[in-house]
C-alpha cells in the first residue's frame, strides 16, 4: 500500500502515451539546446527565430501536458515510461495525479516566460543564452515533476541547478552577479551531495517513490532521510540557507520570477512530497522538517517585512511561505501543501515580474488609503490589533524568541559563510514599527 | 548628476586653457592618457574603475603632521568637492532630466568632456566605431569633417606629412593604435600590408610598396623614433573600487532601511538620526561586529554618544590604513556613488536645519560607515607608459600610405617633424579625434536642419499661416508633440498650433480626485503658486465617497497581500486564492497583455464610474484665487506664444502625459515642464480661467481682448497610446459644439497618423500599419507590464526652434524638435524672449544632455539595462539586489538616440539675444559654453548667424536643400531609419 495513494505499476515499462510524454518533455530542452548550439557555433539565430523555436518547444510541452492530464483525469490510468538495464539505476517518468496537476502549470509558465522574452528582452545581446537556458530548464523541471524515483529526479535536479547558475550570472560584466552565481553553484553542489546519498541508499537508485519506505535497513533509512533533508533545505532555502534567494535576483526579471518565484524554489518541497513515504516510515525526519520550516518562516517573515527593496522582499516572503509549506508536509499532509505550493508559485512569480512597478504601486496604495481616511482611526486600530494578535500567534508568546532565532541564524551563517554563503541581512528586531501613513504624507 | 567622482582637482582653473577651439587639444605638455573615449565596454556595469578619483595632492602634506584640525578642514573641503560631483538625481518617482555633467558647466563643453574623460576614464563622447557607423549611414560626410577641422573643404593628399594632415587622415580613414604584439605578429606572418592598407583609398593601395619594403621601412621608422627624446610616463587616475562581498551587502541593507520611504512594511525608527549612528545600532543588534574593519569600540561610541558624521569619519580614518586620508574618504563616498548620493540628498531633504550642513554630515557619515565595514577601497593610480616606437611607426606608415608619402622617407624626416607627428598622434588619442568626429556629426545635422528651415522660410507666408483659423491648439514644446501638431495641420490647413512649456505658465500644486498628497506641476526650479484641488460636483459627492472607500479597501487588500502580510499568517492564509488568480493573470499578461488590463479597467470603470468634477483654486495665502491672479497667468500664456490677437473661436490647451505599466522610470516619460507629472491639470485650470468673464474683463484692461465667441477648451494627450482625454466637456457652450466636435475628430485622426509614424521606430511594430492597427499597437505598449520600451520618449531629440510656427509649419521634423512659439515682432524689449528661453533652454537642454551622456556611457552615466532593475526604498532602482543604485537613463530609452548637442534656432535679432544673455548669466553659460549650439534666425529671410561658437553653425552655402514630399506619412513610408527634414506639400496646398 502506498502512502502517497499512487498506484504502483511495476513492470509496465511504457504505455503508448508514455512515449508521447517523453518526447514532449524533451522538446523544450532540444529547442533550447539548438539555440545555444547555434550561438556557440558563431551563427546565433535571429531573435524572432530563437523565440519561436523555444516557444514552440515549451508550448508543445504545455499542450501535451494539458491533453495528458485531461486524459488521465478521464481514464484514471497513469502514463508511464521507464527504462532499466540489469542491476543499474531505474529511470522513469510517470504522470501521476500530483504531476498531472503540476506539469501544465510549470510548462505553461515556462512558455509564458519565453513569449514575454520577445518584448522584455528585445535587443538584449544575451537573448540566445537566456532562451537556451530557459528551454533546458523547462525540460529539467518536467523531469523533476514526472520522475518516478530519486534517480530520475536527480537528473532533472542537477540540470535545473546549472541553468539557475547560468541565469544568475547572466550579466557577467558586473562583479555582483558573478559572485552570486559562484555562491549558488557551491550551494547547489552541497544539495547534490544530499540527493546523491539518497539515491545511493535507495536500492542503488532502483527505488521508485512508492518503494522508498519499504526497502532497506534502518541505517539506510537514516541516510536517506538526512540526504533528502539536506537537499531539500538548500534547494528550498530553509534555515540556515535562507539568504540565497535574495542574492540570486541578479538575472533578468522574468528568469528570476520563473526560478525563484515559481519553480526552482519549490523543488525542495516537491522532493519532500515525493519521498514522504520514506520519510514517514522513519518518523523523526518529519519532526526535523517541522522545526526547520518553523525556524525559516519566523526568520524569513521578519526579514521580509524589513527589506526595503522590491525583489529582496519578495525573495524573503517566498522563503517564509516555503517554510510554512514544509511545516505542512512535516505534519503528514499531502494535497494541502501541494495545492498551496502551486498557488504560491503563481503569486510570487507575479510579484517578481511586477517588482519594477512596486514603487508606483506602493505610492498609489498609500495615497488611496489616506484618501479613504483609512490611514488612521478606529478601523486601522482594529486592524492593527488583529494583525498584532496574528503575528503574535505566528511568532510565539515571546518576542525575544525571534531575536534569539535571528541571532543564532546569524552565528550559523557566520560559520558557514567563510566557504559558501556570504551574507545575512542584519535582522534587527527591536526599533521597528509599522509604516504610518501620516509619516509619509 | 555625475555617477562618480572628483576630477582633476590638481588642475587649478587658471592652468586650464579655457575655451579652446573645439577639437584641438590645448594640453600639449601633458602626457597622453592611454585610453580613448569609447574604449570601455558600453555594456559593462559599474565595475572596477567605473568610479574614480583623480590624484589629489594636498598642498598641506599628510594629515598626521597637522593633527586633527587640519584633517578636519581638509575633509570638509574635499567632501564638498566630492558631493558636488555625486549624482544629483532625486527620487525616481519625480524624474527630472538635467545635464549629467552639471558640475562642469563652469567650463566650456569641449573642455568638460575632455576633462571628465581623462580624469574618470569614462566615455563622454561617442566612440570612434559609433561615429564611423554614422558615417556609413550617411550621417557624416567628408565635407562635415573638413568643416569640423576648420578647412574649407576636403584636402587632397600632397605627400607632406604634418600634424594637420595626420588629423585629417585619422578622421577620414582611421589611425588605430594597435597593440605592439599585433604589429609584430602581422609583420612576422606577412599580413602587414593588407592590415596597413585596410580601408585606405584605391589610389593608396595601388601605389603601396611590397611587404618586404614595408617591413624594412617600419623598422627604420621605429629606429628613427627611438632616437627622439623619450616621452614621459605618467600615472592614470586613482580609482575607487567597490568591494563586493558581505560587508558591502550589509552596508546596502542598512542604507536601504535608513532611506526607505514606504517600500518595506516595517520602517525603522530613529531615521531622524544620522546614518552612521543607526548603522552602528543595527550592526550591534544583528551581532555583525565580525565584519568590522575598525575596533568595536568605535561603533559602540557612535551608538551611544552619537557623534557627528565628520567626527565619526575622522575616528575611522585613524584605523583604516592609508597614505592619504582624504582620498580614502572620497573613495569610500564614491565606491557606490548611487547609494551614497541618495543618502546625502535624503539628509538634505529631511533636515529641519541647514540642508548644506546636513548633507555634509551625511556624506561624512556614509563614508565612515562604509570605511568601517569595507575598509579602504582606494585603488592607487596605475602607471602608464606611452605607445612603443613600433606602434607609432606603424601609424605613421599608414598615414604615409594614405597621404602618398613614400614610406621609405618617413624614417628620414627631420627630427622636428617626427616630434610634431608623434605629438600629433598623442593629441588625437587625447580626444582630438573624437571631438572632430563629433563636431562633424553635429555639423551635418546643422547643415541639414538649417537648410530645411531656411527653405521653409522662403515659401509664401500664406502657405504657412492660415488667415482665419477656426481653432488653435496650444501644445507643449515637447519634441513628441511635433508629430501631432504636424499631422493636425496637414489634416486641416485652417488649424493653427502653438508651442508653450507644458505647465502653461501656471505653477500649481495639484491634488487629483484620488490623491491624498498634492504634487507640484511646474518646472523644478519654480515653487507652486496655487493649490488646485479636483473636487466632485455636488451631485456626485456620495459617489466619490464610495469610490474612495473602494479604492482604500483595494489598497488595503494589496498591501496585506504584497507588503504587510508577508511576515504573518494573515498573508500566508490569503495567498492560495490570490496565487491561483495571479498565476493565471501572469500567463494572460505574457500572451495577451492588453486584454487582461483592459478587462480590469472596464470592470473598475463599471464599479466606479468617473464622477463629474470641478476645480477648487487657492493661492499662496490660502484664499480662493482672484480674477487678477488668473488673468496674470492667462496673459502670460497668450503673450508668450504671441496670441494676443487673431484668436480663433475655439482655443484648445493640450497638456500631455505618458502612461506605462510596471515601469520604474515612468515619471521620466512625463511632461518635463511639470516635473515629470501629467500636464493636463494645468491646461484645464488655465482654460477655466480664460473662460471666466471676470478674468476676461481684467485682461481687456491689460490690452488683451478675448472675443466673446471664443471658448478655451482643455485636453490631455497621452503620448504613449496616442489618446486624447478632454476635460469639462459638459460646460461647452452650444455654439461651440460643432467646432469642438470637428476638432475632436481631427485630433483623433491626427493621433492615428502619429501612431503610424511612431511605429516605424519600434522594431516589433509592423512597418506602415493602418492607423487602427498602429493605435492598437501603441495601446499595447501602455498597458503591457513586460514592455521595457513603452515609448521612445525624447530619444533622437536634436533641434529646438524658438520662433513663430510659420517658421516650421509644413516642415517634417521627425519628432526630433522642441518647438516653442515666440513672436519677435510683439517683443521689442526682449522680456518675453528672456522668459521663453529661461524655461526652454534648461528644460530642453537638460533633456538633450541627459540623453547624450546616458547613451555615450550607459554604465557610468546611464542606468544600464532595465532587465535586472530592482526598486529600492521608494527612491531609485538597483541592479539586482547587490549592485549600485542607478541614476540616469536606461539603455532601453537611449539606444536609438543620435548623440548630438541640441541645436537651438531662435527667431530674433542677434543683438536682442545678446542682451537677454547679458542679463542672465545662467543662460549665457549654456550658450557661450557651447552646451547647446545656438543660432539666431531672421524668420522673414531665413538668414542665420551663430550666437556663440561659429564652428557649430555652418555657413549658408554649406547647407543642403530639403526634399519636397506629398505628406509626412509618404515620406516615412517603408523607412525605419532617420528621415531628414522635408517640405510637406499637402500642408501648403490645404492652406491655399
Amino acid at each position: 500500500m502506498s502512502p502517497l495513494g499512487i498506484p504502483v505499476a511495476p513492470g509496465s515499462f511504457s504505455s503508448s502515451l508514455g512515449v508521447l510524454l517523453l518526447v514532449a518533455v524533451l522538446l523544450p530542452g532540444l529547442a533550447g539546446g539548438s539555440v545555444l548550439l547555434a550561438m556557440l557555433l558563431g551563427r546565433p539565430m535571429r531573435e524572432a527565430t530563437a523565440v519561436r523555436v523555444v516557444a514552440i518547444g515549451s508550448g508543445a510541452l504545455a499542450a501535451t501536458a494539458i491533453v495528458l492530464t485531461t486524459s488521465r483525469l478521464l481514464q484514471g490510468t497513469p502514463v508511464v515510461v521507464a527504462w532499466q538495464s540489469g542491476a543499474g539505476p531505474r529511470f522513469g517518468l510517470e504522470l501521476d495525479a500530483l504531476a498531472a496537476l503540476a506539469l501544465p502549470w510549470a510548462a505553461g509558465w515556462s512558455a509564458a516566460v519565453v513569449s514575454m522574452a520577445r518584448r522584455y528582452l528585445h535587443r538584449e545581446p544575451g537573448m540566445s543564452r537566456f532562451l537556451g537556458l530557459v528551454g533546458i530548464f523547462t525540460t529539467a523541471t518536467a523531469i523533476v515533476l514526472l520522475a518516478d524515483g530519486p534517480a530520475t529526479l536527480g537528473v532533472g535536479w542537477e540540470v535545473m541547478g546549472l541553468c539557475s547558475v547560468g541565469l544568475i550570472g547572466f550579466f557577467h560584466q558586473r562583479p555582483e552577479p558573478l559572485a552570486a552565481a559562484i555562491r549558488m553553484a557551491g550551494l547547489n553542489h552541497i544539495a547534490d551531495i544530499g540527493l546523491l546519498i539518497a539515491i545511493a541508499v535507495s536500492s542503488h537508485g532502483r527505488a521508485t517513490w512508492a518503494s522508498l519506505g519499504s526497502s532497506g535497513s534502518d541505517s539506510h533509512g537514516t541516510a536517506l532521510s538526512l540526504g533528502i533533508i539536506l537537499a531539500f533545505s538548500i534547494k528550498s532555502a530553509q534555515w540556515p540557507w535562507s539568504s540565497w534567494p535574495a542574492q540570486a535576483m541578479e538575472g533578468p526579471t522574468p528568469s528570476s520570477a520563473l526560478f525563484y518565484g515559481a519553480l526552482s524554489i519549490h523543488a525542495g518541497i516537491w522532493l519532500l512530497l515525493r519521498s514522504s513515504a520514506g520519510l514517514q516510515a522513519q518518523g523523526w525526519p518529519l519532526a526535523v522538517i517541522i522545526v526547520l520550516g518553523t525556524l525559516t518562516a519566523l526568520l524569513g517573515g521578519r526579514v521580509a517585512v524589513q527589506r526595503a527593496d522590491a525583489k529582496g522582499a519578495v525573495a524573503w516572503a517566498t522563503v517564509t511561505q516555503v517554510g510554512w509549506l514544509a511545516v505542512l508536509v512535516g505534519c503528514g499532509l499531502y494535497w494541502v501543501p501541494a495545492v498551496a505550493m502551486l498557488a504560491h508559485s503563481g503569486l510570487r512569480a507575479w510579484e517578481i515580474l511586477k517588482a519594477p512597478g512596486t514603487l508606483h504601486d506602493r505610492l498609489s496604495d498609500r495615497e488611496a488609503l489616506a484618501r479613504a481616511g483609512m490611514g488612521r482611526g478606529v478601523q486601522r486600530a482594529a486592524l492593527e490589533r488583529f494583525a498584532a494578535v496574528v503575528s503574535a500567534a505566528a511568532a510565539g508568546p515571546d518576542q525575544r524568541a525571534i531575536e534569539w532565532l535571528a541571532r543564532t541564524s546569524s552565528y550559523w551563517v557566520q560559520a558557514s559563510r567563510r566557504r559558501w554563503t556570504r551574507s545575512v541581512p542584519p535582522v534587527a528586531t527591536g526599533h521597528w514599527h509599522a509604516v504610518k501613513e501620516e509619516d509619509d504624507l | 548628476m555625475l555617477d562618480f567622482a572628483v576630477v582633476r582637482l590638481q588642475l587649478a582653473p587658471s592652468q586650464r586653457t579655457a575655451a579652446v577651439k573645439a577639437g584641438m587639444s590645448a594640453d600639449k605638455g601633458r602626457p597622453p592618457p592611454d585610453s580613448r573615449p569609447g574604449q570601455t565596454d558600453a555594456t559593462a556595469g559599474s565595475t572596477r574603475k567605473s568610479q574614480q578619483i583623480r590624484a589629489l595632492h594636498s598642498p598641506h602634506g599628510s594629515a598626521d603632521k597637522h593633527g586633527h584640525s587640519a584633517l578636519h578642514e581638509e575633509l570638509v573641503r574635499g567632501l564638498q568637492q566630492t558631493m558636488h560631483r555625486q549624482p544629483a538625481q532625486g527620487p525616481i518617482t519625480q524624474f527630472v532630466h538635467h545635464n549629467t555633467l552639471h558640475a562642469y558647466m563652469d567650463r566650456p563643453f569641449w573642455q568638460a568632456v575632455r576633462d571628465v574623460h581623462q580624469g574618470l576614464e569614462v566615455n563622454t563622447l561617442p566612440s570612434e566605431a559609433d561615429a564611423r557607423a554614422a558615417w556609413q549611414e550617411g550621417r557624416i560626410d567628408a565635407l562635415d569633417v573638413a568643416l569640423a577641422l576648420g578647412l574649407p573643404g576636403p584636402p587632397a593628399p600632397d605627400g607632406q606629412l604634418t600634424a594637420a594632415a595626420l588629423r585629417w587622415i585619422a578622421v577620414q580613414w582611421g589611425l588605430p593604435a594597435v597593440a605592439q604584439e599585433r604589429v609584430d605578429w602581422w609583420m612576422r606572418s606577412g599580413k602587414a600590408a593588407p592590415q596597413l592598407l585596410k580601408g585606405l583609398p584605391e589610389a593608396a593601395i595601388a601605389h603601396a610598396p611590397d611587404a618586404q619594403r614595408l617591413a624594412r621601412d617600419l623598422k627604420a621608422t621605429a629606429h628613427a623614433l627611438l632616437q627622439l627624446p623619450s616621452q614621459p610616463e605618467w600615472d592614470g587616475p586613482a580609482l575607487a573600487v567597490a568591494h563586493v562581498g558581505e560587508e558591502d551587502r550589509v552596508w546596502q541593507v542598512i542604507l536601504a532601511a535608513w532611506l526607505d520611504e514606504g517600500m518595506a512594511a516595517l520602517t525603522m525608527d530613529g531615521k531622524a538620526r544620522s546614518l552612521h549612528v543607526v548603522g552602528a545600532r543595527l550592526l550591534h543588534e544583528a551581532d555583525l561586529w565580525r565584519l568590522l574593519k575598525v575596533p568595536r569600540s568605535v561603533l559602540a561610541h557612535w551608538e551611544h554618544d552619537r557623534p557627528g558624521g565628520l567626527k565619526a569619519l575622522e575616528q575611522v580614518l585613524q584605523h583604516v590604513a592609508s597614505t592619504d586620508p582624504l582620498q580614502t574618504a572620497q573613495a569610500a563616498l564614491l565606491a557606490r556613488p548611487g547609494w551614497s548620493g541618495q543618502v546625502v540628498l535624503a539628509a538634505g531633504r529631511r533636515t529641519g536645519g541647514d540642508p548644506e550642513h546636513a548633507r555634509l554630515d551625511a556624506a561624512a557619515g556614509v563614508a565612515a560607515l562604509r570605511l568601517a565595514l569595507c575598509g579602504s577601497e582606494l585603488d592607487p593610480a596605475e602607471h602608464r607608459a606611452p605607445h612603443a616606437a613600433t606602434v607609432t611607426a606603424w601609424r605613421l606608415l599608414r598615414a604615409a600610405l594614405a597621404w602618398g608619402t613614400p614610406t621609405s622617407q618617413v624614417a628620414a624626416l627631420p627630427m622636428e617633424t617626427l616630434l610634431a607627428l608623434r605629438q600629433g598622434l598623442v593629441d588625437l588619442d587625447g580626444g582630438d579625434l573624437l571631438c572632430a568626429l563629433q563636431q562633424a556629426r553635429e555639423l551635418h545635422h546643422a547643415r541639414v536642419s538649417l537648410g530645411a528651415l531656411a527653405a521653409n522660410c522662403l515659401r509664401p507666408m500664406e502657405d504657412r499661416q492660415p488667415q482665419l483659423p477656426w481653432a488653435q491648439v496650444l501644445a507643449c514644446i515637447d519634441d513628441r508633440e511635433e508629430g501631432l501638431r504636424r499631422h493636425l495641420e496637414e489634416l486641416d490647413g485652417e488649424l493653427e498650433t502653438f508651442g508653450i512649456a507644458g505647465f502653461f505658465n501656471a505653477p500649481i500644486a495639484w491634488r487629483g480626485l484620488d490623491d491624498a498628497t498634492p504634487s507640484p506641476r511646474c518646472p523644478v526650479v519654480m515653487q507652486p503658486a496655487f493649490a488646485v484641488d479636483e473636487v466632485p460636483v455636488l451631485s456626485h459627492t456620495s459617489a466619490v465617497v464610495r469610490r474612495r472607500r473602494l479604492r482604500g479597501w483595494y489598497a488595503r487588500l494589496r498591501l496585506g497581500l504584497h507588503q504587510r502580510g508577508r511576515g504573518s499568517l494573515y498573508g500566508v492564509a490569503s495567498l492560495v486564492l490570490a496565487g491561483v488568480f495571479d498565476g493565471l493573470r501572469w500567463m494572460a499578461a505574457a500572451v495577451v497583455p492588453d486584454l487582461a488590463t483592459d478587462w480590469r479597467e472596464s470592470a473598475l470603470a463599471a464599479l466606479m464610474p468617473p464622477p463629474l468634477t470641478t476645480l477648487q483654486i487657492l493661492n499662496l495665502a490660502g484664499k480662493p484665487a482672484s480674477a487678477a491672479e488668473g488673468a496674470a497667468v492667462v496673459a502670460s500664456v497668450l503673450r508668450t506664444v504671441g496670441l494676443t490677437e487673431r484668436m480663433a473661436p475655439l482655443v484648445l490647451l493640450l497638456g500631455h502625459r505618458a502612461e506605462s505599466a510596471n515601469n520604474p522610470h515612468r515619471s521620466a516619460y512625463g511632461c518635463g515642464a511639470c516635473g515629470g507629472s501629467p500636464g493636463g491639470p494645468n491646461a484645464r485650470l488655465v482654460a477655466r480661467w480664460a473662460n471666466d468673464p471676470e478674468v476676461r474683463q481684467v485682461l481687456t484692461g491689460q490690452g488683451i481682448h478675448i472675443p466673446d465667441g471664443t471658448w478655451f477648451a482643455a485636453a490631455e494627450h497621452e503620448t504613449t497610446g496616442d489618446v486624447i482625454v478632454h476635460y469639462d466637456t459638459a460646460e461647452l457652450p452650444a455654439p461651440i459644439l460643432p467646432l469642438w466636435q470637428r476638432l475632436q475628430r481631427t485630433l483623433e485622426e491626427a493621433c492615428g497618423r502619429s501612431a503610424v509614424e511612431r511605429c516605424r521606430k519600434f522594431e516589433l511594430a509592423p512597418l506602415d500599419p493602418l492607423p487602427a492597427a498602429a493605435v492598437a499597437h501603441v495601446h499595447r505598449r501602455t498597458v503591457d507590464p513586460l514592455e521595457p520600451r513603452p515609448e521612445l520618449n525624447h530619444a533622437t531629440n536634436a533641434l529646438c526652434v524658438v520662433g513663430p510656427r510659420s517658421l516650421t509649419r509644413g516642415l517634417f521634423l521627425d519628432r526630433r524638435s522642441f518647438l516653442a512659439s515666440y513672436d519677435p515682432d510683439l517683443d521689442p524689449d526682449g522680456s518675453v524672449l528672456a522668459q521663453v528661453l529661461g524655461a526652454v533652454i534648461p528644460v530642453a537642454g537638460g533633456i538633450n544632455l541627459e540623453y547624450f551622456f546616458s547613451r555615450n556611457d550607459p554604465a557610468a552615466f546611464g542606468a544600464g539595462t532595465k532587465l535586472p532593475h530592482n526598486p529600492v526604498a521608494g527612491l531609485a532602482v538597483q541592479d539586482g539586489t547587490a549592485g549600485d543604485l542607478r541614476t540616469g537613463l536606461p539603455i532601453q530609452m537611449t539606444e536609438l538616440h543620435e548623440p548630438l548637442r541640441l541645436l537651438v534656432v531662435i527667431a530674433t535679432p542677434a543683438d536682442r539675444l545678446a542682451q537677454v544673455l547679458r542679463q542672465s548669466p545662467g543662460l549665457n553659460q549654456w550658450v557661450a559654453g557651447g552646451w547647446i549650439r545656438t543660432a539666431t534666425m531672421d524668420a522673414s529671410t531665413g538668414q542665420w548667424q551663430a550666437a556663440a561658437d561659429p564652428l557649430d553653425i555652418p555657413r549658408h552655402d554649406r547647407t543642403m536643400a530639403p526634399d519636397t514630399v506629398a505628406d509626412s506619412l509618404a515620406w516615412v513610408h517603408g523607412h525605419r531609419e532617420f528621415r531628414d527634414p522635408a517640405l510637406v506639400r499637402s500642408a501648403a496646398a490645404k492652406v491655399a
